[in-house]
């Protein structure tokens, strides 16, 4: 296995300033989000909808960013596939990260890519230290590439697999061994304890509070066949109210996160997701004035 | 590497209708029944990306029969990138030979104008050749110049009024109902300097504009489509902003 380096932590937010609650940005929010007062709102997009040559997209994006924090998160790099990652497209994500320079990087402990087909999901891996290898190449290449360091996202797990180790043993040896960090999915970890019958609470004991450098929140719904006994990690409804009770664990536990409100379809108006931004700032806030009070 | 390598290659057989062969990698066999869902996130997304593609055919065929035709595409058309802005290429010759749209027989026209429309907003961002390029220059130096297109600009034959078909279908606003017309259309879709523009073009203008795009001189264009829409399409072609822009063409 080759060697891989730990460099310090503070490398993986670049810029210093703060990032609170954030939105995940969909076109149909540009100007309600170019026009929110103030510039503590950031927000994250999916660079493979700005991988084109030109057009509206990428201007919008440059507009918003002049005055926003941040974050590419990637959906299509396939890291936990079996072979390495597509050359082309991390040349394009270079692209990217060149020109607009953003405060935060994550991709999906997932995979989606095999022999040239792309699956249009977010595929599992099993906790193994053949899959962990795997993994922790394909994030050096991305590392190196880049010249950043990355966050990896928790998943959501429909099944069951078998590994060698936990899911908080296996991304901490990954993190440890690469020198990413981890994007927290509150919802994913809610989804998945659900799903398979883990404990959410003590999934979130198990991480390593300084390697979130991120979380994220997001709304799921019942399968249609199966109900409540198999939660879809759907992103579109509204965060629920366990998922939020789940948050207010970890925030007690970690500390104040960057924390992102995500909603990618049956979008609501812009106002309902701004209340949900807010409802997550105000909950940072107060972490942060507890941190100050305990010193 | 085998244990991880023929997991990946189970997952694949389940993502073709194959769940079975997961079970080995199960905690709980009985679970295996779930896998279903991986391979129906794949095809909503799929077919997700050919709705938001395709909004004109979506309009004309309903909901229903686009969610259909959308996953029999899907099924059979797996993505080659991860960019779902460059996925179902193919969809407007799939239409052209699936026997439950033969009934309509301008759809795959309509879905190539959807096509382009993709194709123009997404193009490189280089400028148009703007006027003050032509400004010194006399009759026979513009007639030299070989500007080609602008990067987004995408013309487009039907022998159908496909265009006015799908133009009309472009929006939310009710359509008034168009009248299938064996008549050929000929078009023109593009980003202009005020976002995605198009419109219907005489089949001159369409020879002129393929001739320019082959690399052709203006002049030499003029002359293989000497008709009068050519000319009055030339004179507000600048303002448009279809042509390239000069300097990169020399």
């Amino acid at each position: 296995m080759m060697s891989h380096t730990t460099p310090p932590r503070a490398d993986i937010q670049r810029a210093s300033p703060p990032m609170g609650a954030g939105l995940g940005l969909k076109p149909e929010y540009y100007r309600d989000v170019l026009d929110v007062p103030g510039n503590d709102l950031w927000v994250e997009v999916h660079p493979e909808n700005y991988m084109t040559d030109g057009g509206p997209r990428l201007a919008w994006l440059t507009a918003i960013r002049d005055r926003r924090l941040l974050s590419l998160h990637g959906v299509g790099l396939s890291l936990a596939g079996d072979e390495a990652v597509d050359a082309a497209h991390l040349a394009r994500w270079k692209t990217l990260v060149d020109r607009f320079e953003p405060e935060l990087i994550s991709e999906h402990v997932a995979w989606s890519v095999k022999d040239g087909i792309y699956y249009a999901d977010l595929l599992p891996t099993p906790a193994t230290k053949l899959a962990a290898d795997y993994l922790c190449a394909n994030i050096d290449r991305m590392q190196s590439a880049l010249g950043r360091k990355i966050l990896i996202e928790n998943p959501s797990l429909y099944i069951d697999l078998k590994g060698d180790m936990s899911e908080p043993e296996f991304l901490t040896d990954i993190c440890k061994r690469t020198g990413c960090g981890l994007l927290l999915d509150v919802n994913n970890v809610f989804v998945t304890a659900n799903n398979i019958g883990r404990d959410a609470k003590g999934y979130i004991d198990a991480i390593p509070a300084n390697l979130i450098g991120e979380v994220h929140l997001a709304g799921h719904r019942p399968d249609p066949i199966l109900g409540q006994a198999l939660l879809i990690d759907s992103h579109d409804e509204a965060i629920n109210e366990d998922v939020w009770a789940l948050y207010d664990y970890l925030i007690a536990r970690v500390g104040p996160k960057p924390t992102l409100i995500e909603r990618d379809s049956n979008l609501p108006p812009f106002k309902e997701l701004l209340a949900e931004t807010k409802r997550a700032q105000a909950k940072l806030t107060q972490s942060e004035g507890m941190e100050l009070a305990n010193g | 590497m085998a244990e991880t390598a023929s997991f990946h290659d189970a997952m694949i057989s389940n993502m073709r209708g194959n769940s079975e062969a997961l079970v080995p990698y199960l905690r709980e066999a009985s679970d295996v029944g779930r896998a279903r869902v991986y391979q129906n996130n794949m095809l909503s997304a799929l077919g997700q990306s050919l709705v938001d593609n395709y909004p004109a055919v979506a309009r004309l065929v309903g909901d229903e029969f686009m969610r259909a035709l959308a996953r029999a595409f899907a099924e059979t058309h797996p993505s080659s990138s991860p960019l779902m802005t460059a996925y179902g290429r193919e969809f407007a010759s799939f239409i052209d030979g699936f026997p439950p749209t033969q009934s309509l027989p301008y759809l795959g026209d309509v879905a190539r104008h959807d096509w382009a429309f993709i194709e123009a907003l997404f193009a490189s961002d280089e400028a148009p050749m703007a006027a003050s390029a032509l400004q010194g220059l006399d009759d026979a130096q513009i007639a030299a110049l070989a500007p080609g297109l602008h990067p987004s600009v995408r013309t487009l034959k039907s022998k159908w009024n496909a265009y006015e078909i799908w133009a009309s279908n472009r929006d939310e606003q009710a359509s008034t109902k168009l009248a299938l017309k064996e008549a050929p259309s000929h078009a023109l879709i593009w980003r202009g300097p005020s976002g995605i523009t198009h419109r219907a073009i005489a089949a001159p203008v369409a020879v002129f504009l393929r001739a320019i795009d082959d690399g052709q001189t203006l002049g030499a264009a003029q002359e293989i489509a000497p008709e009068p829409e050519t000319i009055i399409f030339f004179a507000d072609a600048l303002r448009l902003g279809v042509f390239g822009a000069i300097d990169k063409t020399r």
